[in-house]
This record gives structure tokens, sequence and C-alpha cells, in this order.
């Protein structure tokens, strides 16, 4: 445990040298952070230019939908399907195989290492942004433990996810061209782009049935008061349904993809 | 100049022809990923469309003038990426060293690079976004006279252009700065996600910005309202007139900046 706990320690500490190493870069970053909220802001008082309420949805509480919308896809972003189909090409996934820690495990660790990084950088300079200029202000927010728990299963969720996909590189080892594909279902059913409640009836009936909607829909729907009461326990019911499909789909995956493996010029 | 051109004209399909194969060795991914990236830019769209349509339009725009947008913006962009896109891979040539050995090579450095990491496989996904931005225009009520198609083919060359020039010189800051990373995710960001909605809903400055100072305006906003008559002050013809020679002149500075960049160049010594 140990080990893990040192192992994790110097994954921080060198995906936040590897993001401070350029600093004008880094400060290029915030600035992008900055015009990213101008901007969006604008489009959304654009949009309900004349309108007090769309969807039961006021202008505020939108606004914050989308901001936070942003910082949780900064939070849960996961580069371990990347990082997989990497190893499986250079063929350094059987180095991997010889480490006494195993690789899921490791890269659980790396994926841990890499939302720091990105909690430190990213997520932080936003809450600043947000709550400094006073883009919340007005908007109605459960930040309770009910949207923790939500947003720690879709943490979890994404990594499973991801980390299915990643497998696929076992047998194709390229998988930009599925990634491509699955990013375009992804974008619509997930809700960070558009929320679900804006989908025509039979979009909205079919993205409930997909898992998508746990990773972003669910914790933001819980934040903004969009999913309250009882909801709120069917809905984290479901998160767990598929946090728990996803992880024995991975795993099985996983050994399966093992014997499967090839190394170049091993 | 004729042997020059045709030595340029064999040099580029002679690469572009390896890049192909070299594509080709993960086949089915190849296909998947064509697939895949007609999916994405379609779901967007429709997403966009979800959206406008549930508030009655955006600024004046109606639903299928903002699709028309939004494809307009797309169709520009992959063009982009998929005929001058190779040079993006400038800034990691000069973080390491490899830039040297472009510069070391008879012909032209920026030909060279671009055209050994072009993407013009990209342009078969092409097809199905100029369909669609054919369509949208349609349902905008853009009537397909001879003028307006010509109109349209300059402005998606010109749109092109615009973006060429503007990668060009955060391409040749990066051979002082190295790391433009960041810089080139804004740049991203902003094109593909705010320019495919009407410029002046970001405020007078931000469409003056986008007009004179960072002209992402002129690949989008602007092509797309000269061809739905948004544009007060601009008929079809001369707006299309002043878009074309807005993108020679970026061009030509772009050029100009390149060059001068390259003339600093200094190795990582490595």
């Amino acid at each position: 445990m140990k080990q893990l706990w040192d192992y994790l320690k110097v994954s921080c500490k060198i995906e936040l040298e590897n993001q401070l190493i350029f600093r004008s870069n880094f400060f290029v970053s915030i600035l992008f952070v900055i015009i990213r909220v101008v901007m969006l802001l604008a489009l959304w008082s654009a949009l309900y230019q004349g309108k007090t309420q769309v969807e039961g949805i006021s202008l505020a509480t939108m606004k914050c939908y989308t901001i936070v919308s942003i910082v949780f896809e900064l939070f849960i972003a996961c580069k371990v399907e990347n990082s997989i189909t990497e190893k499986v090409k250079d063929g350094s996934i059987s180095m991997m195989l010889t480490r006494p820690a195993s690789y899921p495990v490791t890269l659980f660790i790396e994926h841990l290492a890499g939302t720091f990084q990105a909690v430190v950088v990213w997520v932080v300079p936003y809450l600043l942004v947000i709550f400094l200029c006073g883009f919340a202000k007005g908007a109605q927010l459960y930040l309770g433990p009910w949207f923790w728990l939500s947003a720690a299963g879709a943490y979890l969720l994404m990594f499973f996810y991801q980390f299915f996909f990643g497998m696929i590189a076992f047998w194709t080892q390229e998988i930009n061209g599925f990634l491509q594909a699955r990013d375009a279902v992804m974008l619509v059913f997930s809700g960070s782009m558009v929320p679900l409640w804006f989908f025509p009836g039979r979009l909205f009936s079919i993205a409930q049935y997909l898992p998508f909607q746990a990773m972003y829909s669910t914790p933001l729907s819980i934040m903004i008061g969009k999913i309250a009461g009882a909801d709120i326990r069917t809905a984290l019911l479901v998160q767990a349904g598929w946090i728990l499909g996803f992880g024995f789909l991975a795993q099985f995956c996983w050994r399966k993809s093992r014997r499967r493996m090839i190394v170049n010029g091993g | 100049m004729g042997a020059k051109i045709a030595y340029y004209w064999n040099l580029y399909w002679h690469v572009l022809s390896m890049q192909l194969r070299s594509r080709m060795s993960f086949r089915l991914n190849f296909f998947v990923m064509l697939v895949g990236v007609f999916l994405r830019e379609a779901a967007t769209l429709a997403l966009m469309v979800v959206l406008v349509q549930k508030f009655d339009g955006l600024a004046g725009w109606r639903t299928w003038e903002i699709a028309f947008l939004y494809s307009f913006v797309t169709l520009t962009f992959r063009n982009f990426s998929s005929f001058v896109g190779g040079i993006g891979t400038i800034p990691a040539l000069v973080r390491t060293g490899e830039m040297d050995v472009y510069l070391l090579t008879p012909s032209d450095p920026l030909f060279l690079i671009n055209c050994r990491n072009t993407m013009i496989w990209r342009s078969f996904y092409n097809i199905g976004i100029f369909a669609v931005t054919l369509y949208c225009a349609y349902q905008a009520g853009i009537a397909f006279t001879p003028g307006a198609v010509c109109c349209l083919a300059v402005l998606i060359l010109c749109g092109m252009f615009i973006l060429f020039a503007v990668y060009l010189i955060v391409y040749a800051a990066a051979i002082r700065v190295v790391e433009v990373s960041a810089l080139l995710k804004i740049l991203d960001g902003v094109y593909k996600q705010y320019m495919v909605y009407p410029i002046p809903i970001y405020g007078r400055v931000a469409a003056w910005i986008f007009t004179f100072l960072l002209p992402l305006g002129l690949a989008s906003y602007y092509p797309s309202g000269v061809l739905l008559n948004r544009v007060s002050g601009l008929t079809m013809g001369w707006g299309t007139l002043a878009i074309a020679a807005a993108a020679c002149l970026w061009v030509a500075a772009a050029l100009l900046l390149w060059r001068a960049s390259i003339r600093k160049y200094n190795s990582t010594g490595t």
C-alpha cells in the first residue's frame, strides 16, 4: 500500500512539473479559461434574450450548469485509453506486465495523478474566475453529499469505461477511429454540451438507457436541482449499476486481452 | 517556374501516396475513423439544431441559418486540416530539433512540412460535410444561382486560407517561444466552439477582435452572413471581394512573418 502511495506522489509531481515547465503556456491556459467562460455566458445570455425560464431553468442556473459542466469535464477527463494504445503500439506494455503492481491499478494511480494536475492547474483557476467574477450569482445550487457521491461515481465510471475501450487496442493496435465514433454518441447523450431536458421526448428516452448520462448529466442535474428527492436515489442506483457493469466488463476484457498480446520485436 | 511547379506537384502526390499507404496499415481503424468523424460533426450539428429550435433562434438568426453557419465553419476547418493542416507539426519539430532537417533540404521547408504531415485522406469525409453544408444552405433560403455558387466556393477557399494564415502566425511564434500548445488550444476552441454562432452576440469588442485582430470571424460569421444577407452594408458580391482581399493580405503577412522567424531559428542544440 505504501508503495502505491509513493507511486501516486511521484506521479502527481511529474504530472504537475510537466504542466508547469513552460510558464507562458500555463498563463495562456488561464487566459483560455477566462475567454471560454465569457463567451459561453454571452452565448447563453443571447439564447435567453426575452425569456426568464426555459424548461423550468433560469438563465443564472443555466450559466452555472454550463460552467460547472466544463469544470466537471476537466475533473473526470481521462487519458487511460491513449496510454494503453501507446504502450500496445510501442511494445512497452510488456514492461508494465512485469511490474509487481497490477497494470490496471498502476493506470488508476496515473489517472488520479492526472486529476490532481487538472484540479491544480485548471479546476481551481476556473472556480476562482467563476466566483470572483460573480458568474454563479443568483443560481440555486445543491453541493451536498449526494452531488459529491455522484461526482465520484462519474469519475469511476469514466475510468472503467475508458479502460474497456483501451482494451480494443490489443486487437486493432490503433483505436482512434473507434474513439471518434464513440465520442460522437457520447457528445449527444452525455448532456455535457446540451442538457438532456432540452431534448425532444424520444431522444431523451434513449439517453436514459445509455451509460453517458451517468457520467455528466446525473451529477450536474443533482447540482442544479433538476434531480431531487427520491429521484436522486434512483439516479445513483442507475449510476452504480453502470459502474459495476463496466467494472466487470473491463476486468473480463483485460484477462482476455493479455492472452492476445503480441510484442513487436520481443 | 513551370518546372518548379511540376517538381512540387509530383513531390506532393508522391509524399501523399506514401502517407495513405501508412494509414492503410490500420485499415479497420481508417474506415471507422472516417465514419466516426462524420458522425461526430453530424451529432454536434443535430445538438445545435435542437438547442436553437428550443430557444426559437439566436440573435435574430433562424435555426437553419445557424446550422449553415455551423456547417460552413466545420467545412472550412476540415478543409484547412486536410490540405494545409500538416503545418500543425511545426511546434513539435521545433521542440525536438527535427526542424533542422527540413531547413537543410533544397525544397521549401513549409511545403515539405505540410505535405509530409498533411491529412488529405480526411477530405473523404469533407465530402459528407460539404453535402450537409449545401443542405443547410438550401434550408436557410440561399438561392443556388451561379453567382451564389461561385461566392460560396470562393468564401470556403478564403476561410481555409485565413485559417492557414492565423495558424501559421502562431507556428512562426513557436520558433521563438517553443511551446504554443495553449495558444493553439485557444484558437481551436474559439473557432470550432464559438465561431459557430454570430459574433455580435459576444459584444462589440469581441466582434472587433474577431474581425481585425484575430480574423476568425472572416472565416465564419462574415462569409455565412454575406451569403445569407445578414451583414448590413455588404452585398454578396462586394462582401466576397472584401473577404478575398482580406484573406490575401493575411496570407501575405503570415508568410512574411514565417520567413522572418525562420531566419531567427535556433536549433535545440541536441
